[in-house]
């Protein structure tokens, strides 16, 4: 029997344990802000690891297991606090504390990779509505075989199960009297084997490599998208209205869920799922349309609408088509919402896509797009006329014909451009008007429009233009683009006007006209048909001689380079 | 070699011991010298060398039908299934528990080990010993073998059995009380907390992979008040153990338990008087129980949104009927990808029901009739390779079969053979002795064998299964 008094705890091994302790925690709480900040192959964070293991290390040899009892904002090694943090954010104590974990211990053995894990899990954020794994599960899911943790149990398992039966007397008799028959007992004796009930299955290799194959496309499914799969058939198959409606209230939860996480994809399969049904023809009563209709309404609310600018915004990895996907889906309703997303998107080529909707969306609803067209923001009011320029059609360009005053220079050169682009025959009124903008830029493009429109109702008003007073004080530059106007209309009138210019002459105001000529003979080139072409030739051979410089150097393609060096010195 | 076990390491460990099997299989009919031999021999050697590097010795030791790496079990799979039992078989023959392989072995040794331990001349008791001395006369110093104490074994299992229940029995019960909560707050539309359950499913699932015996015989209780819940807890185990049986890791059966143990949730909105209605269903009551799988998924999504966990019980909520061939319910318009989660829950449900005594189905089948009803829908209700590997799983004498032995004994199936070729050879413990008196009798093994003049001759043999609700006998008891 062993005598000695019983060993008293040394109070410097204590303390020195506890010193140990304290500044192991110290080191495994900077190197988990460590890790994170810094790219495993960065030299900082593997020195740091490599510190915390060789700490570890000699704190386990030292002292063994490293048991830390967990309060919820400190951590605790033989009763005494080691470690404590006030804040809930980047405090380790209080998660695990909040999952559950009153005990941690790190055992004798531990590797360096198993630390790593461990700190990799304990800095891993989770978005809680997507996986639901805590933290205990993750520990559970990687059974560390140095490091465990004691997991508070709050679950009653006593006076649940019942009580199993005491077999009778009489029935055990009595089956002993059934059941055994001398004939049969011997029949079995000896090596031979009984008839199995059942048989057991070896399974072929073919049949175990069937088995891996689909484990492993098991492994590949994408849960998700099953997942709408299987709302989608839910709601095809329902029969009652009201389940119907509250399965369209889970897809409307799961789409604002998709967009908040900027997966317009998920968000879009839900919302086709739904679509579809405008179309079952197993839904076609009113109640169940109704209710489509409904939930559709509502995923172009502009409350919805507003979180897709959000996440938009907020996640640069959201693919445009998937956002044209998701828009294509939503009804004319949410025209007026969705105009709304060309003043919050911050992408241009998401503005670019949603007008691409609009512009398909609106087709038939084009006084939709048309209300929003006196909003106070012009680069709305923009974005807008290109969305009429798609739908097109002489009411499109009815709705665009105030825009022409508009007080915004970048709306009015959207509205040529769109002009331009519209085959309506009431734009050539509008491109006209566009002709007395008061920014040169506007004009400019109005006339190279025009041009391009070939129509003979723009001979009259441009001839008149040039005859203007005003047409002398404009730059030369676009003396030439109202000559280049005319040309391009191509029409008998415009070369006869040409052609008046060309050789017209006066000692009035001399200068002026020699310029008209000039500016008369680049058009005609400019025109470069076969009559116009030979009027030069003309003009080249004959005896004025302004009007064979003119024709000269038209013939020679140098007439407008000269015109504007002259213009310059 | 450390406890420490790497996964990576674990695989390769694995691998290693499959090739193992491979190896012996081939020396057993061709001789070192044959090409034939040469290949798996240099992959066994190649694989066994390179885990010495990183192991050090390497030690494979036979415990309970199971084998271990160092301190680490080998989970079976089924791919290594065939080839780890075929090694436990021989490991037994020649009466060796553990095999080390030290650091300076040779290969020529290694080679004559192979042939030693693959020869079949050696049987019965003096096996190990005569094994010994060969490899000692061959001059194999770098294999060192050590017996397979079967005795030691035995007492050991008897306690193993004892200690397991308990934790079993703690486990199941907290299952319960889990499915009652969650099911309870559906009910109440109360906020749907599922950590506690997840927890109670990892215990099982750590249970499961050190010994499911304890845990399967566990499904045997039936608790008529509660038929759901019961329900859930046993088709949980069910799935896990053919997950296991499939080689899903520790997350994967946490999962399919998880979704097992979820599959009826539907079933909190449907109302109890009807679940439990003591009659037969009418077409109206089946309309509406046929209801609760789209229910569940309805409930879980609702309630918890589509994270991880809640996909893959909706999964198993909205399939576990669909049925193979999707001639089951719901009614489908289009083709469905059945996910294996549902077809394993669908198997382990359908053998729960059939083996229990429901409200509206008062008289349960016996488990191998259980199956033999489920084979003969195999390919349409079933999924018909899974549903041989569920039957593998249970055995031909499942968990809590009654069988009459040729002794006269009476005895309860508590574990099955892992060898399939021994299959009709499970562990029972005897409830009834040769007199015909009930017994807390002994826990034994129908593949044990006599020696001597009755070498070869097994000491029990199944004479035939007896229907244990005849006789009012609630085998749970053996369990609990």
């Amino acid at each position: 029997m062993d005598t000695r008094p019983p060993l008293q705890p040394d109070p410097d091994v204590d303390s020195q344990k506890l010193k140990a302790a304290r500044e192991l925690l110290l080191q495994f709480v900077k190197t988990a802000k460590t890790v994170r900040l810094y790219l495993a192959n960065n030299p900082v964070h593997q020195k740091f690891l490599t510190d915390l293991f060789e700490r570890f290390d000699l704190y386990l040899r030292a002292y063994g297991a490293l048991r830390l009892k967990i309060k919820q904002q400190a951590f605790l090694v033989d009763g005494q606090m080691i470690y404590e943090n006030e804040s809930r954010q980047d405090n380790l104590a209080f998660r695990c504390y909040v999952d559950g974990i009153s005990e941690l211990a790190f055992h004798e053995g531990l590797t360096q990779r198993e630390l790593v894990e461990f700190l990799d899990i304990m800095g891993s954020e989770q978005d809680p509505a997507l996986a639901d794994d805590d933290l205990v599960s993750l520990l559970w899911k990687r059974d560390f075989p140095h490091i465990s943790a004691v997991v508070v149990d709050d679950l009653p398992d006593a006076g649940i199960l019942p009580e199993a039966a005491q077999p009778k007397e009489e029935k055990l008799e009595e089956l002993v009297k059934r059941e055994t028959a001398a004939v049969e007992l011997a029949a079995v004796a000896g090596p031979k084997r009984p008839e199995m009930p059942l048989t057991v299955y070896k399974l072929t290799d073919e049949e175990i490599g069937r088995l891996k194959e689909q484990l492993a496309k098991e492994q590949q499914r994408d849960a998700v998208a099953q997942l709408l799969d299987m709302l989608g058939v839910m709601l095809e198959i329902e029969e009652d209205p009201v389940s119907f409606g509250e399965l369209l209230d889970i897809m409307g939860n799961l789409i604002g869920l998709f967009i908040e996480r900027g997966d317009l994809a998920k968000a879009a399969s839900c919302a086709e799922a739904a679509s579809r049904l405008c179309d079952h023809s197993a839904k076609n009563a009113p109640a169940f349309q109704g209710r489509v209709r409904e939930f559709l309404l509502r995923l172009g609310a502009p409350e919805s609408l507003q979180a897709l600018t959000v996440a938009f915004n907020r996640l640069k990895s959201i693919e445009v088509d998937q956002l044209t996907r998701y828009l294509q889906l939503l009804p004319p309703d949410a025209i007026a919402p969705m105009t709304e997303l060309l003043g919050t998107l911050n992408s241009l080529q998401a503005r670019k896509a949603v007008c691409d909707v609009l512009a398909q969306t609106a087709r038939d609803k084009i006084e939709l797009v048309a209300g929003r067209l006196r909003d106070d923001r012009w680069y709305i009011v923009r974005n807008l006329i290109y969305v009429m320029g798609r739908i097109g059609g002489p009411k499109a360009a009815d709705y665009l014909a105030p825009l022409v005053r508009h007080s915004e220079p970048r709306v009015r050169k959207e509205l040529v451009k769109t002009l331009d682009a519209m085959e309506a025959s009431n734009t050539v009124e509008l491109l006209l008007d566009l002709l007395r903008d008061r920014d040169g830029g506007v004009r400019v493009m109005a006339l190279r429009a025009l041009g391009r429109r070939k129509s003979a109702r723009a001979v009259a008003p441009l001839t008149a233009m040039i005859e203007e007073r005003q047409f002398r004080e404009k730059a030369l530059s676009e003396k030439l683009e109202v000559f280049a106007a005319l040309a391009a209309s191509g029409q008998a009138e415009s070369m006869a006007v040409l052609a008046r210019y060309l050789r017209g002459g006066s000692w009035w105001r001399r200068a002026e006209r020699e310029q008209l000529r000039w500016c008369a003979a680049y058009a005609l080139k400019q025109m470069g048909t076969p009559e116009a072409l030979a009027l030069l030739e003309e003009g080249s051979q004959g005896r004025n001689r302004s009007v064979q410089e003119a024709c000269l150097a038209a013939l020679r393609g140098t007439a407008r380079d000269l015109m504007l060096k002259q213009a310059r010195s | 070699m450390t406890a420490a076990i790497d996964q990576e390491l674990l695989q390769k460990g694995k691998a290693w011991v499959n090739q193992c099997s491979i190896l012996l299989r081939t020396a057993q009919i061709h001789d070192p010298s044959n090409v034939a031999f040469e290949q798996p021999f240099e992959l066994f050697q190649q694989q066994l060398y390179g885990l010495q590097r990183q192991w050090g010795e390497l030690s494979l030791r036979l415990e309970r039908d199971a084998l271990f790496l160092g301190e680490a079990k080998l989970k079976m799979d089924i791919d290594t299934y065939a080839n780890f039992t075929y090694l436990i078989d021989e490991m037994k023959r020649h009466h060796v528990g553990l095999i080390t392989f030290h650091g300076s072995l040779r290969s020529d040794e290694l080679v004559k080990f192979v042939c030693l331990f693959a020869s079949q001349e050696r049987k019965g008791e003096w096996a190990f010993g005569e094994f010994e001395q060969q490899l000692k006369r061959a001059g194999v110093v770098n294999v060192a073998v050590e017996e397979y104490r079967k005795d030691q074994e035995k007492e050991s299992l008897e306690e193993m059995i004892k200690d397991r229940k308990g934790m079993a029995k703690q486990a199941y019960a907290k299952a319960f009380a889990a499915v009652s909560e969650v099911m309870n707050n559906v009910k109440v539309g109360q906020t749907l907390h599922l950590y506690r359950a997840r927890r109670v499913v990892q215990s099982m699932v750590d249970q499961l992979l050190q010994d499911e015996a304890a845990l399967v015989g566990l499904t045997t209780l039936r608790c008529h008040d509660e038929y759901t819940h019961n329900h859930t807890v046993n088709v949980c185990i069910l799935a896990m153990v053919l997950g296991q049986r499939l080689g899903y890791d520790r997350g994967m059966l946490s999962d399919l338990g998880m979704a097992a143990l979820f599959h009826d949730l539907g079933k909190a909105s449907i109302s109890h008087d009807l679940l439990n209605k003591p009659t037969d269903f009418t077409e109206e009551d089946w309309r509406i129980v046929r209801r609760h799988p789209v229910l569940g998924v309805k409930t879980i999504i609702k309630l918890k949104g589509p994270t991880e966990s809640a996909i893959k019980i909706s999964f198993g909520a909205f399939e576990h009927h669909l049925n193979y061939d999707l001639s089951g319910y719901p009614r489908l318009p289009r083709p469905w990808d059945l996910t294996l989660f549902g077809r394993v829950i669908g198997v382990a449900d359908c053998y729960d029901a059939l083996t229990s005594s429901r409200v509206y189905n008062r008289v349960p089948y016996s488990p191998e009739k259980a199956l033999k009803f489920m084979l003969a829908k195999s390919g349409k209700a079933f999924d018909p390779l899974l549903l041989k590997v569920f039957v593998n799983c249970l055995g031909i004498y499942p968990v809590g079969t009654v069988v009459l032995l040729d002794t006269g004994e009476f005895g309860v199936v508590m574990k099955v053979n892992a060898n399939l070729d021994k299959a009709d050879r499970p562990t029972v413990k005897i409830i009834v002795d040769e007199q015909g008196h009930a017994v807390d009798g002994d826990i034994v093994e129908l593949d044990e064998q006599g020696q001597g003049e009755k070498a070869g001759r097994y000491f029990r043999n199944i004479v035939k299964t007896v229907d244990p609700q005849a006789y009012g006998l609630d085998v749970s008891r053996y369990f609990l």
